[in-house]
């Protein structure tokens, strides 16, 4: 009777551990603006903050509900276009402008994602396809609204009762602020019954209806999630940049989101978190042009796909239980 | 952890493949957008008020062929036939001796030529870049989805269609709406129909 007990204390102290681990990590990048004083090293940190929360969102969708979704594009462009319009156009502040991101990035994928929802897989995932190239058109073209290829310029440093975040240390507090909510809410959800649902869903859907879930609310709950928080990365994005133009949509964004996700290990929170920080870092540590960063993503997404179809994160899964079924024999 | 479906793996594999090709090709020509000049731009037929220059009327004619030959190679070749009987019944192909993924390959060789010669049809008449084929793509997903997945008459009449609907918002609105109207109408669809709007039996191969 001694063994379950000494398993589970180690299983205590090795939760233990990793809930020290995270926290160590999180003070770690809590402290960045005082361990350097490059505006370099913290723009990336602030990059990596979004598009970590943007990837994890993704995970959310594709690794949880198991929606290959490539609508994230184009709700990040609504976010980034929503928060830059509700301060350029419509006279509202910053914070205003990330809420109107979230309110109508959910209202357009309840949209999109019902009738989406309904079809098979397949065309699920043409159809959010198509609706991030077609956001990609409506804001070059609807230039009454979006100022089209000129882009919308010169967006205000967001501040906070008489605190003005208008160096790049200052508006890194608003990036990992945000991530570590983002990223929290993500937590509980995908350690919650719904996020078990979820999994369930994307494992064996006839059996969850049978008993007696309807996966529908689930599945859009979820894409709208992945939506909202998406978009408001995008909205923080275009703060970062201080402009936002057409480009805002290109597939780049996607296909790093997507990186971060298959290489992470679709279907692992951590994974997925590991992998947004690192594949944020690394590209800017190798120094490669822009051009042959594209050309290296996509062989790295080839090569993972062919080789790791589960990321990093499943791949160490598999090894540690054929590990425990060498140890069985 | 469950293995990927297969189905989100080839479109993964797939869009990675593209990725790299349409980059690589930006890395080696840039992404200036090159003009081809030839006389067949400039000259072209006159019917009544309209006029039409032969490069349009050339990739009119391509596609008019293309669709013919298709639709001869579906209907009367043994590997049209194959691709047919495939897509009808996975397992009773097989039991005739039918080679699914050999099948499946010959239809991708198939669709990549066409959209080749898609592409070809379009450079004199559009300016060509890496990148022209994206917008594109969106309104052939979009028809594809109009049409029924795997449902090649069903395409046609929603290419033919939804080009005069296009051309007919592009004259009296803004132009984003001429853009916007695919997807509307593809949402109007989904939700209407979700099988497309010609539903019939399906032809998909792999």
């Amino acid at each position: 009777m001694r063994a379950p007990s000494v398993r589970a204390t180690s299983a205590l102290a090795t939760s233990l551990f990793a809930t020290l681990l995270v926290l160590a990590a999180m003070l770690l990048f809590a402290a960045l603006p005082y361990l350097t004083t490059s505006n370099y090293i913290i723009g990336i940190a602030i990059s990596a903050c979004i598009f970590t929360v943007a990837a994890a969102s993704l995970n959310l969708v594709y690794g949880f509900a198991g929606l290959l979704s490539f609508a994230q594009l184009g709700f990040w462009g609504i976010g980034g276009y929503a928060a830059a319009l509700t301060v350029m156009t419509f006279g509202g502040n910053f914070w205003q402008g990330l809420v109107c991101a979230g309110l109508v990035n959910v209202a357009v994928a309840v949209a999109i994602g019902y009738p989406a929802l309904r079809t098979g897989r397949h065309a699920f995932v043409i159809v959010t396809l198509a609706f991030s190239l077609l956001i990609a058109l409506v804001a070059r073209d609807w230039v009454s609204l979006t100022r089209g290829p000129l882009g919308i310029p010169g967006l205000p440093t967001p501040g906070l009762f008489g605190f003005e975040f208008n160096t790049t240390p200052r508006f890194y507090w608003i990036a990992f602020g945000y991530a570590v909510t983002a990223l929290g809410f993500l937590y509980a959800l995908s350690t919650s019954r719904i996020g078990r649902t979820l999994i369930a869903i994307k494992q064996n859907e006839p059996l969850v209806r049978a008993q007696g879930i309807s996966p529908m609310p689930y599945k859009l709950a979820a894409f709208a999630a992945g939506a909202a928080l998406t978009g408001i990365a995008g909205g923080i994005y275009a703060f970062h940049l201080k402009l936002i133009d057409p480009l805002f949509l290109d597939f780049y964004f996607m296909q790093t989101f997507l990186i971060m996700v298959i290489v992470g290990g679709a279907g692992s929170f951590w994974g997925v978190v590991i992998a947004g920080i690192v594949m944020s870092a690394l590209p800017e540590v190798l120094r490669f042009s822009a051009d042959l960063r594209m050309i290296l993503y996509g062989v790295v997404l080839l090569a993972a796909m062919l080789a790791m179809p589960n990321g990093v994160a499943g791949w160490l899964h598999e090894r540690s239980l054929a590990r425990a079924r060498a140890a069985l024999r | 952890m469950s293995v990927p479906c297969k189905f989100e793996r080839s479109i993964l594999i797939t869009l990675a493949l593209s990725i790299i090709i349409l980059h690589v090709a930006q890395y080696l020509f840039t992404a200036n957008p090159r003009i081809v000049d030839t006389q067949y731009g400039f000259e072209g037929v006159t019917i009544g008020a309209i006029r039409i220059t032969w490069t349009r009327v050339i990739g009119a004619a391509a596609a008019l062929a293309a669709f013919g030959m298709l639709y001869v190679l579906l209907k009367h070749t043994q590997f049209g036939r194959a691709m047919r009987a495939i897509a009808q019944s996975r397992d009773a192909a097989l039991m005739v001796g039918i080679r699914p993924k050999r099948v499946a390959r010959n239809a991708v060789v198939l669709a990549t030529a066409l959209c080749g010669l898609a592409g070809a049809a379009l450079a004199p008449i559009q300016l060509v870049t890496p990148g022209m084929g994206q917008y594109l793509i969106f309104k052939a997903f979009a028809l594809v989805i109009i049409g029924g997945l795997g449902n090649v008459p069903g395409t046609i009449a929603a290419a033919i269609g939804l080009g005069l609907m296009e051309s007919f918002i592009g004259g009296f609105f803004e132009i984003v709406w001429q853009e916007a109207a695919v997807f509307i109408v593809m949402i109007a669809v989904l939700f209407l129909r979700p099988e497309g709007l010609f539903k019939r039996g399906a032809m998909r191969v792999g």
